[in-house]
């Protein structure tokens, strides 16, 4: 199985057509100009989307994203002279989501990847990928939600996670496995 | 996309399948975010969550940390008033005296705790995958009840990570060890471990919904620094969530455990892997 990123995205990874890739040239060391405030107004969202993502309790996004800015903001300076903001952001983000998991402990409560309520259409399938998602170990998860709703290519995630790219596909590569077993036995459950 | 029908059989066509449902999941996230999301308010909230954190860290340092401390009863973290054990040596010649506690541990091996000694401790756990090594970067993220990116004058040498989990049960919580180890340059690890001794200070104020950490006893630990704490994950299930930070010269060493059973079983699982990663961690300390 190869997984595509956004940089070799073909027929198996499908363009989304809002470039995806928000993490773009955005020129903060150019641009000392370039403040904070602008920094969320192109980030915020899609900073929020990962947390709600990334979160089994999407309410508590807001929160963790705020919390996260305020430590961006206080190290502005450095983080945009020193290091790239996206990616500290996210690495923030991403470390701020695993201690929520700490704290809360344990994914959701019902079957392994049963189906909503015979629910059809795209949000009962999303209500369910997003759970299997939630499920996955914390690596898997942030790897496949940095890919998919902030739209970082194999190298942009190895930046957030510390990690060389390999090792980003590797966990990928795991975790859409996982992901595909864990659906495949709630199809079979659900035609059952 | 959206459909819910998955295909069956090849797993390499039901991955490519996942991948196109993952991608359409992030595109309506995002979307659904950009419609939603008030800048202006998050803007604001920022700003005042980082004044607040400027004083609480402001307060935190120095001697608000030593006021923690007594608060606490026990000292948070403190240097090892015990020898040192001797570090380990390439090549060393034969002595008469007794064998270092190193000499237990494979120089050889991997810095990272040995899959069958985690699960001999917690019973029933297995690693998530291969371990997962870090990059040279002047930032890294760790801490012990949150984890937060740390920006240290002197980078990271070499990194380390991994997570071994026990099969889940149900909604119960489940049991789950991960382990950092990493050598920083110059005084990196000092600075490191320094940055996550002052953001100690909001495990004594964690959120609402969390319940608060205290802090276990650092003499149950061998090593020039250590900070370690643990909190009840849930009443309900009797599961305890510990962390412990340990630095040994260049070395630093990170547990995070969750663990059901009672706190005098939380506490031992986490000094006995705790002092078996670090001297794990500082036997290997020049092979990897």
């Amino acid at each position: 199985m190869t997984v595509r990123f956004r940089a070799d995205r073909g027929d198996g990874w499908a363009d989304d057509g809002a470039g995806a890739g928000w993490m773009q040239d955005s020129g903060w060391a150019q641009d000392p100009g370039v403040g904070f405030e602008e920094f969320v107004r192109r980030q915020g969202a899609v900073l929020v989307a990962l947390a709600r993502v990334l979160l089994r309790e999407p309410a508590a996004a807001q929160d963790v994203v705020e919390d996260v800015l305020a430590k961006v903001l206080l190290r502005w300076e450095r983080v945009r002279d020193e290091e790239d903001p996206e990616t500290y952001a996210v690495r923030a983000l991403v470390s701020a989501c695993t201690s929520w998991w700490r704290r809360g402990g344990h994914p959701p409560a019902g079957g392994d990847g049963d189906p909503p309520g015979g629910e059809a259409g795209a949000a009962a399938h999303d209500a369910l990928l997003l759970e299997a998602l939630r499920r996955l170990p914390g690596q898997q998860r942030s790897v496949l939600a940095l890919m998919t709703v902030a739209g970082l290519d194999e190298d942009d995630v190895a930046d957030v996670l510390e990690v060389d790219p390999e090792v980003v596909r590797g966990i990928a590569e795991r975790g859409l496995a996982a992901l595909g077993r864990t659906l495949a036995s709630a199809a079979d459950r659900a035609r059952a | 996309m959206g459909t819910g029908v998955l295909v069956h059989g090849d797993g390499a066509r039901r991955e490519a399948d996942v991948q196109r449902s993952l991608t359409g999941l992030g595109l309506r996230e995002r979307t659904r975010a950009q419609a939603e999301v008030d800048v202006e308010g998050m803007l604001a909230a920022a700003q005042r969550r980082a004044g607040a954190r400027r004083r609480t860290v402001r307060a935190a340092s120095g001697a608000a940390v030593l006021a923690a401390v007594l608060a606490v009863g026990v000292p948070l973290a403190m240097s090892r008033p015990w020898a040192a054990p001797e570090r380990p040596r390439p090549a060393a010649a034969p002595s008469a005296s007794p064998a270092p506690e190193w000499m237990a541990y494979q120089a050889e091996a991997s810095p990272l705790l040995p899959d069958s000694q985690v699960a001999v401790v917690v019973a029933g756990v297995a690693p998530v995958g291969p371990p997962v090594s870090e990059r040279r970067l002047s930032t890294v993220s760790g801490g012990l009840c949150l984890d937060e990116p740390v920006l240290t004058a002197d980078p990271l040498e070499r990194g380390i990570r991994q997570t071994w989990i026990a099969a889940p049960g149900g909604d119960l919580p489940t049991d789950t060890v991960e382990e950092r180890v990493r050598i920083f340059r110059g005084d990196g690890a000092r600075q490191y471990f320094r940055a996550t001794l002052v953001g100690s200070s909001a495990c004594l104020s964690p959120p609402d919904d969390t319940s608060s950490w205290a802090f276990d006893e650092v003499r149950k630990y061998r090593a020039e620094e250590v900070i370690a704490a643990w909190s009840v994950l849930s009443p309900d299930y009797d599961a305890f969530r510990t962390a412990v930070v340990m630095r040994e010269g260049a070395v630093v060493v990170e547990l995070h455990i969750t663990v059901r059973g009672d706190l005098n079983h939380a506490l031992d699982v986490t000094r006995t892997l705790a002092q078996q990663a670090l001297y794990q961690a500082l036997a290997t300390e020049q092979g990897w």
